[in-house]
């Protein structure tokens, strides 16, 4: 061969390597740079506000410190994100947390209790006694790729400089040496595979170790360990050793999560530790270096002991790597392992992640959801839906059990479903939300994609029409209506007459219209809704929110359309809100995970009737839980003050039960799917799954506070006809009225 | 028996002097017709004073905020406060307030309007409110 030939091939073979070379940088640099990391979007619940005075013991606080991932120890809190129980005294260093207006920095509080409640706040680094203190929100879901792994972004700045000693000292000791490739590691590593020596060290640098994960696919072929290693040299001439070591530490895996992977140290920390890295002992950065080599086998949730071990043989070799001091290496190593609890739970409040999301795709598309990291802060109450979800799958449950028609229905395979769906009346804040009984058996989202009929749930509407009229003079809640089955001509070709009937089939003659409203009677509803004009009353649900179509056909009044849940829920707070209608609200912010604000909302408020027609019905309602339809609340042990209107549709396909205090608004809701007739009214299928919930959820004593009223309410007692009540008439009913509609007649008094 | 009258005299003038010293009255509430009562009008919230004080601290920090030109963070702090008394007519007002600062008048509107009808019976905001009214009114397009 001569010379020129061989040139040739050299000055060939050069520029090919030349070029593969320029490929290999060129995939680097474009990846490297853009830092292209998919990082899952945040759900957060709503922040949970303490104040003194509250009526919270400190069972609930604790159980909500627990549910955030604080730590129960027993001592005076050091280390961020610890509580300690002393006596009445709870002693708690808070977590950080970025809210969408600004850092809040943890402190060491102490929250004092007295049995009236929540005592005192007091802030002990600076013996400060705080008037208002929130607890951060809790992270409910994360919205991912189809890679699912859960990473969030850390700087290295954010990192205690424990933790890259740790790594390195564990992973790379000469990290900061070589030029990417380690020689004498790769020397030794190929000894000990050689002589089946146990291998101490991995041949591979942090650098080719990041390259193997970040850039290729994980064969074991030579071909791939060569690449791995020329992109490892090339890495590290165009980029620092920080900007390596932080790549690295935020690609790495560390354990799994159910079906996510638990990437990056930020979330490695959280898993094992529930803080962020920036708060980790030197004992805890040991203990998750030592985990990267191996995190199922080092886990201290699989092997307490493994973990220990391995963690002290890190802090050994950062000790004799003179990194940390003889007292530190001590005291590091006799540090207990305290793992979090209740962090395991997957899925939550799926149904409401849904909504939200859906609320989100309308600004953001999935594709920014699943790789932005953009933290989206809800309204959701965690504790609350949890009631609510078990308050639901209970009721399910014990409906398919002891009813013999639902447990053929269910061994026919038919699932009876329900729903929840609670509000803070005044400003439309999602507190709870449950669209089906089982989110993996069924996505559908009852709660807004499900149309029912609402029958007598509806009524109220009605009612409130009629009271609206002429400012109120021309019926109060203590008209007389009749009871008495008529029939409607329907004008339509070869049509029957509609004749609407009674529950109870039966017809109750003459009643007052609260007695009509509370004991929710058809025939006497029917009436008055024909009377008071069908077209007012579409015209007055439509402004308290109702957008389903409505046709004002007789059977309007009963409810005989479709509507969703939440759509009924939110046309139902101008009761509780004194006439003011509020919109649902699910998202209050969403913010880049460099904490630019993207949205803020407020809610959304609307008058829609005065505060007196408000009252009144209020009145009426407080009256189907008294004495109506609503009644076995009390039995089932709901004692508060509240109102409410259970809903039952003529052929029983729909359970309903919309009921509120002043604070709380929920609707429950029960059927199949299919429509197929329960034959369960609304205080037999939805009304047990609301006194429940609004038990459990209500602190004793809460709901005792009545509606408010205006100076244009009075209250009249009344004789059983209407009138003004004298002793001679039978049992007296103090009736609210607007100042001037009351009556004027006395009940001995013949007349209309 | 002379003496009397004159202590007398002098008790009236100091009760008197007492009574003009006093701060304004609440409006009274008009009087329910014979046979007839009024129910409360704006009930207490369960722990009234405790929740009205969170909500006035929230309130406080937010106008501070609000001074400062940070008005999201402003809306975020009045927005807790009417979260946390939904009967305290201020957290509106002040929501109201800084939402008419960010050119969201509609929104101004309603809640100005919750906020009349809470603060209607409390003494010393008919001014702010209609000074708040009157601003929006202005502002809007005719």
């Amino acid at each position: 061969m001569s010379v020129k030939t061989l040139l040739g091939f050299f000055f060939l073979g050069a520029l090919v390597m030349g070029a593969y070379l320029f490929t290999l940088d060129y995939k680097i640099r474009t990846k490297f740079e853009a830092h292209r990391w998919n990082l899952p979007s945040r759900v957060y619940s709503d922040a949970f506000l303490l104040y003194p005075g509250q009526k919270i013991n400190l069972a609930d606080v604790e159980r909500k410190l627990q549910r955030l991932s604080y730590k129960r120890i027993s001592a005076l809190p050091k280390s961020v994100g610890e509580f300690y129980r002393a006596g009445a005294d709870l002693f708690v260093t808070l977590h950080n947390f970025s809210y969408p207006s600004g850092d809040f920095s943890g402190f060491p509080v102490k929250l004092e209790f007295s049995t009236d409640g929540l005592r005192s706040i007091t802030r002990t680094d600076k013996e400060e006694n705080l008037r208002t203190l929130k607890l951060e929100p809790e992270r409910i879901a994360s919205i991912f790729d189809e890679k699912m792994e859960d990473r969030t972004l850390v700087s290295l700045t954010d990192i205690p400089e424990e933790l890259t000693d740790a790594v390195v000292s564990i992973e790379d000791e000469r990290f900061y040496s070589h030029h990417g490739v380690d020689p004498k590691a790769l020397l030794r590593a190929f000894l000990t595979d050689l002589l089946h020596l146990k291998k101490v060290q991995g041949g591979s640098t942090i650098t080719q170790q990041l390259v193997k994960n970040y850039f290729l696919t994980p064969e074991k072929t030579l071909v791939r360990k060569f690449n791995e290693m020329l992109m490892a040299i090339l890495l590290e001439t165009r980029y620092s050793k920080e900007e390596i070591l932080e790549a690295y530490l935020n690609e790495i895996y560390f354990g799994q999560r159910g079906p996510v992977s638990v990437t990056g140290i930020e979330e490695g920390s959280r898993f094992y530790f529930s803080k962020n890295a920036a708060d980790l002992t030197l004992a805890e950065s040991a203990l998750l270096a030592g985990l990267i080599r191996s995190p199922g086998e080092y886990s201290p949730f699989q092997n307490i002991t493994r973990a220990y071990d391995r963690r002290n043989f890190v802090l050994k070799s950062m000790r004799e790597k003179e990194k940390i001091t003889q007292e530190g290496y001590e005291a590091a190593r006799k540090e207990k392992i305290v793992l979090p609890q209740g962090n395991a739970r997957v899925f939550q409040a799926s149904y409401f992640i849904d909504f939200v999301q859906s609320e989100l795709r309308e600004n953001y598309s999935a594709d920014i959801l699943k790789s932005q990291g953009l933290k989206v802060f809800t309204t959701l109450d965690m504790e609350a839906q949890d009631i609510a979800e078990e308050s639901v799958e209970r009721r399910l449950k014990e409906l398919e059990e002891g009813r013999p028609k639902l447990k053929k229905l269910s061994q026919e395979g038919k699932i009876l479903q329900g729903v929840l769906v609670a509000m803070q009346p005044q400003t439309g804040a999602i507190r709870a939300f449950v669209g089906g009984r089982d989110y993996e058996t069924s996505q559908f989202n009852r709660v807004t994609d499900a149309h029912r009929q609402p029958g007598s749930a509806f009524k109220p509407f009605v009612y409130l029409t009629a009271l609206s009229l002429e400012g109120g003079g021309r019926w109060t809640l203590a008209s007389p209506l009749e009871d008495k089955s008529f029939s409607v001509p329907l004008g339509r070709k070869g049509g029957k007459d509609w004749r609407p009937q009674n529950y109870d089939d039966r017809e109750h003659g003459a009643v007052r219209l609260r007695e009509a409203l509370e004991q929710s009677y058809n025939i006497a509803t029917a009436k008055l809704a024909l009377e008071v004009g069908l077209e007012k009353v579409v015209d007055l649900a439509r402004q308290a929110g109702i957008e389903s179509p409505m046709e004002p056909y007789p059977a309007l009044a009963l409810g005989a359309f479709e509507v969703t849940p939440l759509e009924l829920a939110r046309a139902y707070t101008i009761f509780p809100n004194q006439g003011t209608r509020s919109e649902p609200m699910g998202i209050t912010g969403v913010v880049t995970r460099d904490g630019v604000v993207l949205e803020r909302k407020t809610f959304k408020i609307k008058k829609v009737v005065s505060r007196e027609l408000a009252y009144l019905i209020n009145s009426a309602l407080r009256g189907v839980l008294d004495r109506g339809t609503g009644s076995s609340a009390r039995a089932l042990g709901f004692t508060g003050l509240a109102a409410g209107k259970t809903g039952t549709t003529s052929d029983y396909k729909d359970s309903w039960f919309v009921g509120y205090t002043t604070d709380l608004l929920a609707l429950a809701w029960v059927g199949y799917d299919e429509g197929t007739p329960t034959g369960l009214s609304g205080a037999s299928g939805a009304l047990p799954i609301w006194s429940r919930f609004m038990q459990k959820t209500n602190p004793p004593g809460a709901s005792q506070v009545d509606f408010p009223a205006t100076d244009n309410i009075i209250l009249v007692k009344i004789a059983p006809s209407g009138k003004l009540h004298k002793s001679s008439c039978g049992e007296p009913f103090e009736e609210a009225f607007l100042r001037g509609t009351e009556p004027t007649q006395w009940c001995d008094e013949e007349g209309p | 028996m002379k003496r009397l009258p004159w202590r007398v005299l002098v008790i009236a003038i100091l009760g008197a002097c007492l009574s003009c010293a006093m701060p304004p009255k609440k409006p009274s509430r008009p009087k329910p017709p014979p046979g007839s009562r009024m129910p409360p009008v704006t009930s207490p919230s369960s722990g009234t004073s405790a929740q009205r004080s969170a909500s006035e601290s929230l309130i406080q920090q937010g106008t501070q905020a609000m001074d400062q030109g940070r008005y999201e963070e402003s809306t975020d702090l009045f927005q807790e406060a009417v979260s946390v008394d939904p009967s305290h007519g201020a957290g509106y007002y002040h929501l109201a307030l800084v939402k008419f600062k960010t050119g969201e008048w509609e929104e101004a509107s309603n809640l100005l309007e919750k906020a009349e009808t809470l603060l209607a019976e409390e003494a010393g905001w008919t001014e702010r409110l209609e000074e708040l009214k009157r601003q929006l009114h202005e502002s809007q397009p005719p």
